[in-house]
Parts: C-alpha cells; structure tokens; sequence
C-alpha cells in the first residue's frame, strides 16, 4: 500500500496457532504494521483476536509461519529473551488489571520500578503520563474510586510509562459505554500522533467508522479483509 | 543503580509482603527458631561431650605389664609386636621402679602403705601405649592381650566407651532431627511464599507483562523469606547464648568437676552454622515455591 522506509513492526507471514487440541484458532493469517500505524483488528469472538495478541507478546509461540515484533524473532524467541520483548510493548486490557490496594499514581510507577528505575526518574515519567491521559488529579485515587473510563486510562499510563514503540490493546473498551469507548479510542489515537504505533482489537463497528483507520477484519480464524476505512465508514480504495 | 533500585524495592517488597501475611510468616519465624533452638542444643551438647573426653584424653593410655620373667628377645618381640599395632601412636617402656614412683606420688596420703615395698616390688614391668583416639582403645587392648609375654593389659575403656556411646547417640538423635526439622521449616516456608505469591499473583501477571525477568520476580520473594529467616537465625543465637550461659554452664560448674566450653569458644560456629542453615532454607523453600507463578 505504501512504500516508504518506516520500520516494521509487525509482521506476520502465513501465521497459524493451533494450541494444545490441533484446532487451529488462526491460519494463513499475514499482515504487516509500520512504525506510527494505528490499526484496528475485529471480528466475532472465538475469531482469533486475542490469540494474534499472545503472539504478539511471546505469550506462545506461532504452530505455523513467522511472528516478528519490533526486531524479535518471537519463532524462536528464548524464555530468558522475552522479557526484553515485551519492555518494547505496552498492553492494555478490557479488565485493566490494576492492583486494587495500590493508587493510580503507583500502579502506574510499579511497571517502572519492576523494572529497576530509580524513585526520582519513576516521579518524573509517572507525572508526565497521568497528565497525558488526563488522570493528573486523581494520581492519590485507588482502583475502586475510579470510573471505568478512568481506570482504562490508569492503565493506558501504566502501559505507555516505560516509553515503549508499540501499544497493543485487547478490547479496551470492552466494559466501557460508548461516549467512554469513544474517549479511550480518541487517547490511543493522540498517543499515536506522538509517534507510538498503536494496535486496538475492537467489537465496536461504530467505532470503526469514526475514527476511520486501517482495518483487519478477522473471521473463523482467516484475515478476511484488510484495508484503510474512510470517514464516515466507507472504504478508502 | 538499577541493581540497587531492585535489591532495595524487593527489600521493601518483602518487608510488605511479611506484614501482609503476618500470620503465616510468624509461623515460619517461630517454627525456624524452635529447629534452630533444638538442634543448636544438640550439637552443643555434642560439643560438651567431645570436651569431656578430650579431657580424658590420658584415657587413651593403655598400660601393658609383661610377665614376671622375660628376657631381652621376648623383650624385643613385645616391643616389636606394639610398634606394629595399628593406632598406637607411641608407648614407653616403664620399670617397675618407675611404676612404684608414680604410684607414691598418686597415692600421697596413703604413702605409709606403700612403704617397704621397695624391698618386694609387687609391681611389674610394663609398657605405656598412647593409641591415636579414645574409640580405638579397645582394639588395642584385644590385640595387645594376643601378644605372648604380655601377662595383664589395663584400660579404663568402659568410662570412654560410655562417654563415645552418649556422643554418638546424641549426634544420631541431632542429625536425624536436623534433617527433620530442616524439612518442617521448609515446608512452612515453602507454604508462606506460595501464600504470600498467591496473594500477589496479579502483581506478578503485571510484571511479567511489562517484562521483568523472572531473576527480578524471584528476587522479591527469595527477599521475603530470607528476611523472616535472617531475623529467625539471630533471634535464635541469642536466645541459645542466653540459655547456655544461664543455664549450661552453670549447672556445669556447680558440679565443682566439670566445666563447660565456654561460649566464647563456639560462638562463631554456632552463629554460621544459625545463620546459614536458615538462608539454606529460606532460599530453598522461596524458590521451590515460587516457580508455579513464574510461567511465561
Ligand atoms: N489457551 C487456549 N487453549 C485452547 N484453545 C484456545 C485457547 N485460547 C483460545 N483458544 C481457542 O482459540 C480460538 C480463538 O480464541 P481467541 O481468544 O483468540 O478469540 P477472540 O477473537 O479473542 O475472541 P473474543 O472476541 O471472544 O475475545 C477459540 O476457538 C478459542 O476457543
Ligand atoms: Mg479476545
């Protein structure tokens, strides 16, 4: 579609994953992603969506064809090794995951100080990212005092406080009301015009129309379409 | 600097995860002090029970007597015979007038029995046979009793063989017991960890998410145990110190006989012994438990 010479991100080339029962969850599913790309991935629950995230994490490892992400080979990524894989990544739920006895502020800090960062660094980057998803006065707040808006938006911050260049998001508005969806969608797509390349599974066909980005439409396991949508729903070429 | 930030996290880590399992991790602290209390009692014991028979090292002395009349080859061939003995480490020929000597000076009070018998020496010649350690006297004196010429061998075996029998018995019980002991304190351990994991499993998915390895997952847990069982160890030292100065040694000294090895002399070992044993096992029981959670 385009030929220029941005990085890739994603690549999947005749990708298949069978899990234990010799079921295949996807086949043959190819595709790839450019640093700075916003996609969307849909379709009908058991399509496969969530087992091309775990792919794309290092979760599990390809049955058939090749994974690659931000440089790593995930085939044959070693245990030790992915680690290093996901500190590239960022990921967001549909349940957020948050640690319910620890505040927005420190579950945000807790994915920097995992990772060795120092206190003055973790105050600095945690109050940057808070202010970035909006979430600046309620750093003190806790899980349970938080909308579920809000607490997406805690773990957009967690996901994006260790800088990393790609964001991946399995249904994040999945629990949300669409006025809320609408807002996480419009966050995900300002981070990535700050230069994340961003990647959001998603039911929500309204969603698709508005904000009109490019589309993998996944069914019974097979990429069945794959193309740019224009504003207002229709298909740009 | 990241090294750092992670070594004092996991200390924090660890110190949060006791107190929010406090009931558990006092099980572990109190279960590893009663081990550490009863084996290091033990092996005090032990310790105390060596001393008294170093103490009663001219035990391992064997006195030979010679028939009444020999001559210098039947000398020679006795000689001979106890060179060659296995353990004995050296011996020296004693006259019956030597023997007599000694036997005045051990005997002062009783000097006026003894007198006269200068004139009829009831005494005979002998031999001193130092043997390398207390549990091989009996072996001397059986051989010794086959040689030709040696008329009667005198050993005071039986108090060493008491004392030797009490040793390995107590050392049997300790070794049995530390292993079983070790064993408990391992298995709480281990309980605590899985207790103190499962409570932070969602901390522990979040870390593997944003990609810590699992050295640094690991890290804090390990940290937690090694916590309850570094203060168990020192707890327990001090308390062994208190009992075995209060109460050992001066029961040993009240006897007016005995005296204990002082304290001072096995502090150290006693301290390594604490200390490393619990970190054996604070270490083991974190690791064995914590693996389950550690799935990619
Ligand atoms: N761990 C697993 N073991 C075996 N089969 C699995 C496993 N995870 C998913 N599957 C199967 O793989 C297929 C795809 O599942 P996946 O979770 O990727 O779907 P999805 O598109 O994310 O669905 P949803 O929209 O409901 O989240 C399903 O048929 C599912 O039953
Ligand atoms: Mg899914």
């Amino acid at each position: 579609m385009t030929t220029n010479n941005r990085k890739t991100v994603i690549e999947f080339s005749g990708v298949g994953e069978s899990y234990q029962s010799g079921e295949f969850a996807i086949r043959g599913v190819s595709f790839t992603v450019e640093e700075g790309d916003f996609l969307f991935i849909c379709g009908e629950s058991g399509a496969g969506k969530s087992t091309m995230i775990k792919l794309m994490t290092g979760e599990i490892k390809p049955t058939e064809g090749r994974v690659t992400i931000n440089g790593y080979n995930v085939n044959k990524l070693k245990p030790g090794k992915v680690p290093h894989l996901r500190r590239t990544l960022g990921v967001v739920f549909q349940d957020f995951r948050l640690i319910k006895k620890k505040t927005a502020e420190e579950n945000v800090a807790f994915a920097m100080r995992v990772l060795g960062a120092g206190p003055v660094q973790i105050r600095r980057r945690v109050s940057y990212v808070m202010e970035l998803v909006g979430l600046k006065d309620k750093m003190c707040s806790y899980p349970t005092e938080l909308s579920g808006g809000e607490q997406q938006r805690v773990a957009i911050a967690r996901a994006l406080v260790n800088n990393p260049s790609l964001i991946i998001a399995d249904e994040p508005t999945g629990n949300l009301d669409p006025q809320r969806s609408y807002e996480i969608i419009e966050l995900l797509s300002k981070i990535n015009q700050l230069g994340s390349t961003v990647v959001v599974i998603t039911h929500d066909y309204e969603l698709l129309r508005r904000f009109a980005k490019r589309v993998i439409y996944m069914n019974q396991g097979s990429l069945v379409m794959d193309k740019v949508l224009r504003p207002g729903g229709e298909e740009a070429q | 600097m990241s090294r750092m930030n992670r070594f004092l996290y996991s200390l924090a880590d660890g110190l949060k995860g006791i107190l929010r399992n406090l009931m558990m991790s006092l099980m572990s602290f109190s279960m590893l002090i009663g081990s550490l209390l009863v084996v290091g009692s033990l092996s005090l014991l032990v310790v105390n029970i060596d001393a008294i028979i170093q103490d009663l090292g001219d035990q391992n002395e064997i006195m030979v007597y010679v028939h009444e009349e020999y001559d210098d080859s039947e000398f020679n061939q006795i000689s001979q015979a106890i060179m060659e003995a296995e353990h004995v480490v050296g011996f020296t020929f004693v006259s019956r007038e030597t023997a007599l000597e000694e036997m005045k000076n051990d005997l002062e009070e009783y000097a006026s029995i003894l007198e006269g018998m200068e004139q009829d020496n009831p005494l005979r010649d002998g031999f001193r046979i130092q043997v390398d350690d207390p549990a091989n006297v009996e072996a001397v004196v059986t051989a010794m009793e086959g040689v030709d010429g040696i008329g009667n061998v005198e050993a005071r075996t039986d108090v060493v063989e008491s004392f030797l029998k009490t040793r390995n018995a107590v050392n049997l019980i300790s070794i049995g017991l530390m292993v079983l002991l070790a064993g408990i304190s391992t298995f709480i351990i281990m309980n605590t960890i899985k207790m103190s994991a499962y409570t932070r499993r969602e901390e522990i998915a979040i870390m593997r998410m944003v990609g810590a390895t699992k050295g640094t997952i690991r890290l804090s847990f390990v940290t937690e145990a090694m916590i309850i069982c570094l203060c168990g160890s020192i707890v327990s030292f001090f308390a062994i110190m208190f009992l075995y100065q209060e109460l050992i040694e001066k029961a040993f000294s009240s006897t007016g006989l005995l005296q204990a090895v002082p304290f001072q002399e096995v502090w150290g070992g006693v301290l390594l012994i604490f200390v490393g044993a619990s970190l054996v096992i604070g270490v083991l029981g974190s690791l064995l438990s914590i693996n389950k959670y550690l799935k990619v």
